[in-house]
């Protein structure tokens, strides 16, 4: 969608070959502008039609949508990162998870991707990574291989203060929710 | 002197058949104040006669007997030409002697044959045609070419020749159109001009295409970040589910988070004992 109106401009300018050089750095530039790949995307492209797999994408558009019917009496904490978030995807599953961890781990950019934080706990390694431009945090991902293999991923203007002070306010009922959320998977 | 004898005098003298002792009663008349003003336009003419008549009377004063030596000379080839001159003088003129009469003729006709030679200097018709057939055949040189037009440019040209004489003047213009030559160079000037117009035409077309391609960056920009409508139902009911899975997700984000946190928290209660220790 967005290449038509570049191709009609190279097209336009077919004739100076100097120019392409100086148009094709242009492209380039915006490209580049218009939605970084996630992790998921760049990776894992070929596990998104795995039946195994239980894939889940939500655009950007869609977290607009969500920022406008979020409820206001809801966690003031979610409400603040959900409207920062462009875009989340999320790939698990149950097969063969300490596989697809190393997988992943070895897979991912160190330039790129820059380890937050490990924890490995009672069999299960945890692992975030941040990608960041700058100051500005633009991708933060998860991943986790223990009972389950999952690889989360989130895309936007990233805050990790308002990422500790929601993970404070789920800490109360926080291990009550993650039996819920295993519950709902089985 | 009564009119109609100087009109029988004068007719006399028209065609020839007046003596001598005629003229010469003319000439008194003439010379005289009583001149009949019919007569008057004949009178510069008699006028002259005794002029011309006064100079060769100069001659026959002075050197009365010259002319026979003259004549002597003549006969025998050893005039100069002043001298032959001084002979044809004295007899275009009317004071002939008698015994002179004779050869009169004779160099009346040197007069004649003279002035023939000077009518063919003013007419030369017949050189013109051998000149024209010389040029025709491409072997006339270059000074008979230029006789040729010298002979077109001047306004007299004979009817036969004038259907050449547009040929001629487009020699001489041919000529002239060398000037033009100098023009070639504003040409030059003209063609880089024209260069320079082609270049920036093509500018213009990689600054239009630049524009293209921001106006579209910029118009795909605003099209994501527009969206002030009401959601309709469905798209509110994906919303929803979108929003449940986010916030479970971020539960989940949440609880790994706080695991990573919980160890932190041992580690300052840990710092906090070694200080008091201490």
């Amino acid at each position: 969608m967005y290449t038509l109106p570049i191709l009609i401009t190279i097209s336009i300018n077919e004739k100076m070959k100097k120019f392409n050089l100086v148009l094709a750095l242009l492209l380039g530039i915006v490209g580049m502008s218009f939605g970084q790949a996630d992790a998921i995307e760049k990776y894992f492209s070929q596990y998104q039609d795995d039946e195994n797999f239980t894939v889940v994408y939500i655009s950007p558009k869609m977290f607009s949508m969500v920022s406008k019917i979020a409820p206001d009496d809801m966690d003031q904490d979610i409400k603040e990162v959900i409207k920062d978030l462009k875009g989340l995807r999320i790939l698990t599953t149950e097969y063969n998870t300490e596989a697809f961890y190393k997988e992943a781990k070895s897979k991912i950019n160190t330039k790129e991707y820059e380890v937050l934080m490990t924890v490995r706990d009672e069999g299960t390694n945890v692992e975030f990574l941040v990608k960041d431009t700058g100051d500005i945090i633009n991708e933060l991902l998860l991943l986790v291989g223990g009972d389950e293999f999952v690889m989360m991923s989130f895309v936007g203007n990233i805050d990790l203060n308002k990422i500790a002070k929601l993970a404070n306010s789920i800490d109360i009922d926080g291990m009550e929710h993650l039996e819920n959320l295993g519950d709902k998977k089985n | 002197m009564n009119f109609n004898h100087i009109n029988d005098l004068l007719e006399l003298y028209f065609v020839g058949d007046s003596s001598i002792a005629q003229e010469k009663e003319l000439k008194s008349y003439f010379n005289s104040d009583q001149v009949a003003t019919e007569h008057l336009q004949f009178k510069s003419l008699f006028s002259y006669f005794s002029e011309a008549k006064h100079i060769s009377t100069n001659l026959d004063f002075n050197e009365a007997n010259l002319i026979d030596e003259l004549l002597e000379k003549y006969f025998e080839g050893e005039t100069e030409i002043s001298e032959e001159q001084t002979l044809k003088a004295y007899f275009s003129g009317n004071n002939v002697e008698a015994r002179h009469e004779n050869y009169s003729s004779l160099f009346t006709y040197f007069t004649k044959a003279k002035e023939v030679s000077f009518d063919k200097e003013i007419q030369p018709e017949g050189d013109i045609d051998d000149l024209l057939e010389k040029y025709f055949e491409a072997q006339s040189s270059i000074e008979e070419e230029r006789k040729l037009k010298a002979y077109f440019n001047s306004g007299t040209v004979a009817a036969e020749h004038k259907q050449f004489s547009e040929l001629f003047e487009y020699f001489s213009t041919a000529q002239a159109e060398n000037l033009e030559k100098g023009i070639e160079l504003d040409l030059n000037k003209k063609a880089k001009k024209g260069q320079l117009r082609v270049l920036r035409r093509r500018m213009m077309g990689v600054a239009a295409g630049f524009v293209l391609l921001i106006a579209s960056v910029f118009i795909m920009k605003t099209n994501i970040s527009n969206d002030d409508q009401l959601l309709s139902e469905a798209e509110r009911i994906e919303a929803e589910a979108a929003l449940e899975t986010t916030m479970e997700a971020l539960a989940m984000l949440g609880v790994q988070f706080n695991k990573g946190t919980e160890s932190l928290e041992n580690m300052k209660a840990f710092k906090k004992t070694q200080i008091l220790k201490q």
